[in-house]
């Protein structure tokens, strides 16, 4: 596997780190907008479901991935043999992390 | 003829729009092959589907005697293949002198320090390309190309824009990587350069190509002179 070099991973990790605080905080405030269940336990706050864990990073997945697109990063990587799959892989992995860090924590 | 890239036969439609038909274009070892035809013929359309970045209805690329029906970019890339679209190569996000260090850090025999030289952009390194003119990013970007050392070279309308003393660098940059021995393939309209610096000139019209063969041979095909060319000699 062909690795993209410091200063591009630097910039695609920032720039999903950047996208996953405001997808995940749009998603924080539109879970709270929904009223719970009468009778249910009140969840913690921050707290959001599995399935919206998993749409958030595939949401700031995609929207690193056309930020990048337009910046004309993955044209140049590309062109240099780093594979799209590569590039899907570093847009995608600051959000998983940072979602299965915040999970665990709102959870303790 | 043995070229090392050939796109054979393609097909391709927009809707109900039929763009290209039965279009071939072919790029071989240490010459310069000249893409022409007018705005809107297919030109970018063929050379996005040569790399994998458009899909064909159908026909075939053939990289290095490898038949591929779906071609993708970073496996040509790291068979020799460069692609120089018509604009947007580089991040603004990063200087130019960032861009280098990547290609030399992901080519082995990256040719760095002559593509600076011959591209006159060595005090261009600590810009971003938001800085630059388009005639300072268009040599920016050749650069690059120059710099990864291609085995083949498509170049989608390089002098698209830019100034004559700009268009002069550029034509030396690929005629010294054609003199290295590299496949290059260039698309435009500016026929007097692109004639100047062609050892083979395709004609793209009506969704199929012609090859005209040497510039001397262009000058006097008679459907090229009076349908393309026109005054032009």
């Amino acid at each position: 596997m062909r690795l993209p070099p410091q200063p591009f991973l630097r910039v695609i990790l920032l720039r999903s780190a950047v996208i996953w605080i405001g997808v995940r905080l749009a998603a924080t405030v539109a879970v709270r907008l929904v009223p719970e269940l009468p009778g249910a336990e009140p969840s913690p706050p921050y707290a959001v479901a599995p399935p919206v864990i998993a749409a958030v990073i595939i949401l700031t997945t995609a929207l690193t991935w056309l930020d990048c697109a337009r910046h004309n990063e993955i044209l140049f990587l590309t062109n240099l043999g780093v594979s799209r799959r590569t590039l899907v892989f570093f847009a995608g992995l600051l959000p998983l992390l940072c979602s299965v860090t915040v999970a665990v924590l709102v959870r303790l | 003829m043995n070229p090392l890239l050939a796109v054979e036969s393609i097909g391709k439609s927009f809707g109900k729009r039929r763009v290209l038909t039965t279009a071939s274009i072919w790029a071989q070892s240490g010459k310069v092959t000249v893409l022409l035809g007018r705005n809107g013929c297919g030109k970018t359309t063929l050379v996005k589907i040569a790399i994998g970045l458009m899909k064909a209805d159908y026909g075939v690329v053939i990289y290095h005697g490898q038949r591929m029906l779906r071609p993708r970019l970073h496996q040509l890339a790291r068979d020799g293949l460069f692609y120089l679209p018509e604009r947007n190569l580089l991040s603004p996000a990063l200087t130019i002198g960032q861009h280098f260090r990547t290609v030399s850090r992901l080519v082995r025999d990256s040719n760095v320090d002559q593509a600076l030289e011959m591209l006159r952009i060595t005090d261009l390194l600590d810009r971003k390309q938001r800085a630059l003119s388009g005639g300072e990013r268009r040599r920016c970007e050749v650069a690059v190309a120059l710099a990864r050392n291609p085995r083949c070279l498509l170049a989608d309308e390089p002098y698209l824009g830019i100034m004559p003393t700009d268009a002069e660098l550029i034509t030396r940059a690929f005629r010294e990587l054609a003199s290295q021995g590299c496949a290059v393939l260039v698309t435009g309209h500016e026929v007097r350069t692109l004639l100047a610096l062609a050892d083979e000139v395709l004609w793209q019209t009506a969704g199929t190509t012609h090859h005209i063969g040497t510039v001397e041979q262009a000058a006097e095909h008679h459907q090229f002179r009076r349908e393309y060319l026109g005054s032009i000699q």
